[in-house]
């Protein structure tokens, strides 16, 4: 992603003191632990006034809407929390919908069906930003995922605490991938990778699996 | 638990509760635009039909008259119960029904429990029931059938076969405007029903079948007739 | 084994252990779905009517107390009793009461989902009136002795062929599993008991509050039986099922049909006010309005109220990964899916239910089919919250959070974590995966692999390149 943006003469900083936005304790119900790491996040991102750019739809819609919410009692953060939420992008949202770049000149060859996360298609309204960005990957085609809209069940603790549930949300839209006939699987959010991949490996699956950032970081 | 108590356990909770969108005073009313009954014809038609409706389309008081008896020839029916003559569309229907042959049973429910049940046993193989229709929906092919003197609920809802007479000038665009027409249709009659169609079910693996407990044939008689028109 | 011991992660790990009795569910609530979306799409104001319909029952709540007065008054106006019962036990001791003073005998029944919260049935039954549903999804599971899997389709899990069982079974017929058959089956088996039972309950879709109407939406004909044939109706109502006016009722009807079974207006839309009215020549002699709280005065004080807005319409469910996955009965009360997953714990409490509101990816789609707009994944997170403080959370759970907060505060040690995390990991992993994770996250590879993390974080790969020469 970082060099994605830079070769768009971009200038990109990361803090390495940043750690977790909080989102496992806030789903989780633990709403202390996440206020701690919220504000350790809000402590970090406020040092400067630049846009963030975050690799992942839900911890991106987590800045964005829960932060202003979960600090709303906070005299001190939340006034920090609406000022980061205001300019945190999604990577695919900051990329088409706030510097208009849909052509990054990527070039990477197979059939890609693309999942979008519940939570920055929901939270964020991410629908087409990615798919824009896919169709201008020179060799790329795009097959649709039936039933694309539907939970991959990774749902963060969800797929521990309830792994039954979640591995059975999965085997479905594993079916679906495979019924695609797609060989390249993209999606925005690590977590959702992370439990389809996992998926797919126990199956003994040849599908590859991508971050949208990975693909369009690919020249020919 | 005594009404007052109730309602002030309520009023309690209110004063903490979080009600998203919530604003005391009352939302103001949807505008409405006029419209011609004879313009919604069409679409009521076409309506019925998709929700399995038969719809006779007629021009004149005779020509309903001949249909009506054509469907009970068709099902070789000779009971039938119905409104009162002079609540339907049609004046003399009753009348004229009972000269070409075919029988009209009261269907009066006594107030005694037991001779109740015998009454609504007996009205059970009636095979057809007459109404009239207050107004008909065009959007969704319905009819509005009311209750009140004369107007019974069981001759739209007993025999399995129910013919509604509609006469075109009661059309609506649809039930927000139905109501907004006749916003006090509830202080007049204890039971109104909006009918679309014949009854059915789809509690079986969510297939349709249609003619369950209500009736299976649902006729609108639907009637575009002039003023100048005699009756039957 | 019985159900009623386990927890609710217990019965959907069985459920799910049985798939075949969940394809069914699956099926039909696909079929649900594809109904829904039909209707919407030959319905372009249902978007607005349903901001419309939102406002509605957000004004109707704020001044629930005022709304609920006039309902009973015009209700008593035209004719009508109404009880205002504060709990089950209250609400079921005045219908068997009534039933008593009435010398009833055999009741018969339209679909509520109140009567089932209530366990209205069993009172009845034990006080030797004999009870029969009539809405073909609740007698099929009434036969079948089953709670209902959907709040709209009490037998969705239940497939053609073993309705085709439970009718030769219960009622001596020859086995047939075509659809027109059986439903002449229950056609002719439940008439005479329209025509001859004592009395009718039914459940409300909405009170009218303006004229004291009690408002009943059915497909198959048996709420009008249900109310107009026996000499007494009694109707119960949740006391949040109101709406001020006809007009706003003219509003919700096509926006809950459309949501529940994609029509824009179901067969019978019936609206009764009052019993039959002097001069009228049928019709119940007596009508009785049952207004219950049964625990929502309590959840309208709270962060939750707002699952009161719901009208039942079920389409929640159908879109629900969750419920579809492990289908009706594993939630373990009348009510399932998400709104059931939100509304038992609120009603029943959550010291019994604080697993319900963890099952769900909180993925959004109830949220977005939801007629009323009700933010049910917000609900679900106050609940887990306050189950939380509750300390109904697992103690390796509460602790490892801490943990992990400890950690992610504090950036050096974080990184550390990271560090570890990548050297244990690739030790443990073949090809990159792992097998096996210890307890307690073991969850994880008893369904998918666990990717081994990067030799090199971004951090480190971060900290290695140089910054790039920028042109101004």
């Amino acid at each position: 992603m970082v060099e994605i943006l830079e070769a768009q003469g971009i200038a990109v900083e990361f803090s390495c003191d940043q750690t977790c936005c909080g989102q496992p304790a806030f789903n989780g119900g633990f709403w202390n632990d996440a206020r701690g790491m919220a504000r350790h996040t809000l402590d970090v991102f406020s040092r400067t006034g630049d846009p963030i750019v975050v690799p992942s739809g839900s911890c991106a819609d987590m800045i964005v809407h829960q932060y202003p919410e979960l600090l709303r009692d906070d005299v001190e953060y939340v006034s920090k929390a609406q000022n980061v939420a205001a300019r945190t992008y999604e990577f695919t949202q900051f990329m088409v919908d706030k510097i208009g770049l849909s052509n990054v000149g990527a070039s990477f060859c197979g059939r890609a069906a693309y999942h979008p996360s519940c939570h920055g298609m929901r939270g964020l309204n991410l629908r087409e930003q990615a798919q824009t960005l896919m169709e201008h990957v020179d060799g790329l085609e795009q097959v649709e995922l039936p039933c694309a809209e539907e939970c991959c069940g990774f749902g963060g603790l969800f797929s521990v605490t309830m792994s039954a549930i979640s591995g059975a949300i999965l085997e479905q839209k594993l079916d679906h991938l495979i019924a695609s006939g797609a060989d390249l699987l993209v999606a925005s959010d690590v977590g959702c990778l992370m439990h389809m991949a996992g998926g797919l490996q126990r199956r003994g699956s040849e599908i590859a699996v991508k971050h949208i950032a990975e693909i369009l970081n690919e020249q020919g | 638990m005594n009404r007052r108590t109730f309602l002030s356990n309520v009023r309690h909770s209110l004063q903490t509760g979080y009600l998203p969108m919530a604003q005391s005073q009352a939302l103001p009313g949807p505008s409405f635009s006029p419209f011609d009954p004879y313009d919604l014809a069409d679409q009521f038609v076409e309506q019925a039909l998709a929700v399995k409706s038969k719809v006779h389309h007629v021009t004149s008081h005779a020509a309903g008259c001949q249909r009506v008896c054509d469907i009970f020839t068709k099902h070789q029916a000779t009971w039938f119960m119905a409104w009162r003559d002079e609540f339907l569309p049609i004046h003399g229907l009753n009348t004229e029904l009972v000269q070409r042959g075919f029988q009209c049973q009261d269907s009066t429910i006594p107030n005694e429990p037991a001779d109740r049940r015998e009454k609504h046993l007996a009205l059970s193989d009636i095979p057809i029931g007459l109404t009239g229709a207050l107004a008909g929906l065009a959007d969704t092919g319905s009819v509005v059938v009311s209750c009140g003197e004369g107007r019974g609920r069981l001759a739209s809802l007993l025999p399995p076969i129910h013919i509604a007479l509609l006469e075109t000038r009661l059309l609506f665009p649809g039930i927000a405007h139905f109501v907004q027409a006749h916003s006090d249709v509830a202080k007049r009659s204890s039971n109104l029903v909006f009918i679309t169609g014949p009854s059915r079910s789809g509690d079986i693996e969510q297939t349709m079948t249609l003619g369950v407990h209500g009736p299976k044939e649902l006729h609108v008689i639907l009637i575009t007739a002039d003023h100048n028109k005699t009756e039957v | 084994m019985n159900k009623a011991n386990l927890t609710f992660y217990e019965r959907a790990s069985d459920a799910l252990a049985n798939p075949s009795s969940l394809q069914a569910i699956r099926v039909g609530a696909r079929k649900f779905v594809t109904h829904r979306a039909t209707a919407v799409a030959a319905f372009p104001e249902m978007d607005t009517l349903r901001d419309r319909a939102r406002l509605i029952r957000a004004h109707t709540l704020s001044s629930l107390d005022v709304f609920l007065a006039e309902f009973a008054d015009n209700v008593e106006a035209n004719g009508g009793c109404v009880f205002w019962a504060k709990n089950a036990t209250e609400a079921n001791d005045y219908v068997v009461k009534l039933a008593g003073a009435r010398e009833v005998r055999q009741v018969v029944k339209s679909k509520s989902m109140v009567t089932e919260e209530i366990e209205l049935n069993h009172a009845l039954e034990a006080a030797g009136v004999q009870v029969v549903e009539s809405d073909l999804g609740e007698f099929i599971i009434q036969l079948a002795g089953e709670k209902p899997s959907h709040i709209l389709a009490p037998a969705l899990h239940k497939t053609r062929a073993q309705v085709g069982q439970l009718f030769e079974k219960n009622l001596n017929t020859r086995y047939t599993d075509d659809l027109f058959a059986l439903n002449e089956i229950a056609r002719s088996h439940l008439r005479d008991i329209f025509l001859s039972a004592d009395m009718g309950i039914s459940g409300v879709n909405f009170g009218v509050s303006e004229s004291g109407t009690v408002s009943l939406v059915t497909n198959e004909g048996n709420g009008r039986f249900t109310t107009s044939v026996p000499r007494i109706h009694v109707a119960l109502m949740g006391m949040e099922r109101l709406v001020p006016t006809l007009a706003d009722l003219a509003i919700m009807l096509p926006v809950l049909e459309v949501s529940a079974t994609g029509q824009k207006l179901t067969v019978y839309n019936n609206l009764i006010t009052g019993p039959r009215r002097p001069g009228e020549p049928d019709g119940p002699e007596e009508l009785h309005v049952v207004i219950l709280d049964n625990g929502r005065s309590e959840i309208l004080a709270t962060e939750v109220a707002e699952i009161l807005y719901c009208i039942r319409c079920g389409a929640c469910l159908n879109v629900c990964p969750v419920y579809q996955s492990i289908g009706g009965h594993a939630y373990g009360s009348v009510y399932s899916g998400p709104v059931g997953s939100v509304l038992t714990p609120a009603l029943m409490g959550l010291d019994q239910w604080h697993q319900l509101p963890h099952a769900s990816t909180l993925c959004g789609a109830c949220k977005e089919i939801c007629p009323i707009r009700i933010d049910i994944p917000r609900l679900l997170l106050q609940l887990r919250n306050a189950g939380n403080r509750a300390y109904h959370s697992p103690a390796w759970l509460r602790t490892g959070m801490r943990t992990y907060r400890t950690i992610a505060q504090r950036p050096f040690l974080f990184r550390l974590g990271l560090r570890i995390g990548s050297v244990a990991t690739r030790l443990l992993a073949k090809q990159g995966w792992l097998k096996v994770i210890p307890s307690p996250l073991s969850g994880w590879t008893d369904h998918r692999a666990f990717p081994a993390l990067a030799k090199k974080s971004f951090r480190q790969l971060w900290a290695e390149r140089k910054p790039k020469e920028y042109a101004s």
